[in-house]
């Protein structure tokens, strides 16, 4: 057993002795498989694990604590961005989480392979916390490179690329349903008067077109969309572009800092009109 | 008109300056190109990119998008939103393979109904030069 599982264990257990929380959300292993778990119970804390099998995204779950719970949950660097977000969106408040953070060394899928947001992760330490299990660490420079290989084929090819991966598209809407910055209530995704139910061209065009407009300075690039996706689209590469896109224009990147405010509800007067050349 | 050649464009214009500039330049009687349907909006941060999407969706071959200068805005600050969000949307429309020129975004004011014919024959015209819009 690593350190970092053990003082993990350690913390949630005085956590829920001393009742600062009403339960805490990590990582359990069964049958070689881990999964999510809610504990509620210092008793069960043994069941807690830290492994880079725990790729899971758990700041989605904070979603459905009622208002009054206090929650503890265990968070890498990416998923504590989401967090950030999240507070940041008012959808969270920050006194009623408690952040487990750990510093973290990668993860990996089922055939032992990097997922790849580990490739080039910029925050392995997390953003925020109130406890930080294992040691801080630099980390890798931002890159791009995937988004920019798309960037440099032309408009046909592009267009050939993304159709041919939209087509695959059978409409289960996991990738929204994982993604911990869709959190509206009602969906531009259900409404018919935006998408029809069909997963045929052009309904399902346009709701992937509407679901990377409304991730715009909100995506973190958790890169739990593409895990959750049943017929592997890179999302990731769809969504980053904007995250690239509002970082060169408007300076800003999600989950980074829980006081700026979002780039698609703000404006810098001098800067705006430097930088964006409409036509 | 040869209507299967013709492009069609939808143009969302601000109340305030754009669509009272297309007012100007049709009682002016200024000779411009029939190919835009105009949908008139109270403010041009008004149009949020699903409209944008819906109209390629449905048919559309170009889709303008016309609003008081910065500075100008009835509201104060409207089209200071539009601009940073229809930047991210023509890029973002270039990224899956559609020609950033069929999605335009204009400063008209209610003075400049010569701006509007000019801004609407060029796009007319590079949009026949470009064909019909086809999504797949």
């Amino acid at each position: 057993m690593s350190d970092i599982e053990k003082n993990l264990r350690a913390e949630a257990k005085k956590l829920l002795e001393e009742k600062k929380v009403d339960y805490v959300i990590g990582y359990e292993e069964s049958n070689g498989k881990v999964s999510p778990c809610f504990i509620d119970n210092a008793k069960d804390v043994e069941k807690l694990v830290f492994n880079p099998g725990c790729v899971h995204n758990l700041s989605v779950y904070l979603l459905e604590a009622d208002a009054e719970n206090k929650v503890g949950i265990v968070a890498k660097g990416c998923d504590s961005r989401a967090i950030i977000e999240l507070i940041k969106q008012n959808q969270v408040i920050r006194d009623n989480v408690f952040i487990l953070g750990i510093s973290c060394d990668g993860v990996k899928d089922l055939l032992g392979k990097d997922y790849d947001k580990c490739k080039n992760c910029k925050y392995p330490v997390p953003l925020i916390y109130d406890v930080l299990l294992g040691e801080k660490k630099e980390g890798k420079e931002e890159d791009y490179s995937d988004v920019e290989e798309i960037e440099s084929m032309s408009l046909e090819e592009r267009k050939k690329f993304w159709n041919k991966q939209f087509e695959k598209c059978i409409k289960c809407h996991a990738c929204r349903n994982i993604c911990p910055l869709c959190y509206c209530e009602e969906c531009a995704l259900d409404d018919k008067n935006w998408v029809s139910k069909s997963h045929k061209f052009p309904e399902i065009w346009m709701s992937h077109l509407i679901r990377a407009l409304h991730t715009a300075g909100r995506c973190v690039s958790c890169g739990e969309c593409e895990r959750a996706c049943p017929v592997n689209i890179p999302l990731r590469k769809l969504y980053r572009k904007i995250g690239k896109d509002v970082k060169e224009l408007f300076d800003y990147e999600a989950g980074v800092n829980a006081e700026d405010v979002p780039p698609l509800v703000a404006f810098d007067l001098d800067k705006d009109k430097e930088k964006i050349k409409q036509n | 008109m040869n209507e299967e050649k013709e492009p069609k464009i939808i143009g969302f214009l601000c109340n305030w300056c754009s669509y009272a500039g297309a007012d100007l330049a049709g009682t002016s009687r200024i000779q411009q190109p029939p190919n835009v349907r105009v949908i008139r909006v109270m403010c041009s941060s008004r149009i949020k990119p699903e409209l944008v999407l819906k109209a390629f969706k449905n048919g559309a071959d170009g889709v303008l998008v016309a609003g008081c200068h910065p500075g100008d805005c009835h509201y104060m600050d409207g089209n200071y939103y539009t601009r940073r969000r229809f930047v991210i949307l023509k890029k973002f429309l270039e990224y899956v393979g559609i020609d950033p020129r069929r999605f335009r975004v204009e400063w008209v004011s209610a003075s400049e109904g010569m701006k509007f014919k000019e801004v609407v024959e060029g796009m007319t015209n590079e949009l026949k030069d470009l064909g019909k819009f086809e999504l797949q």
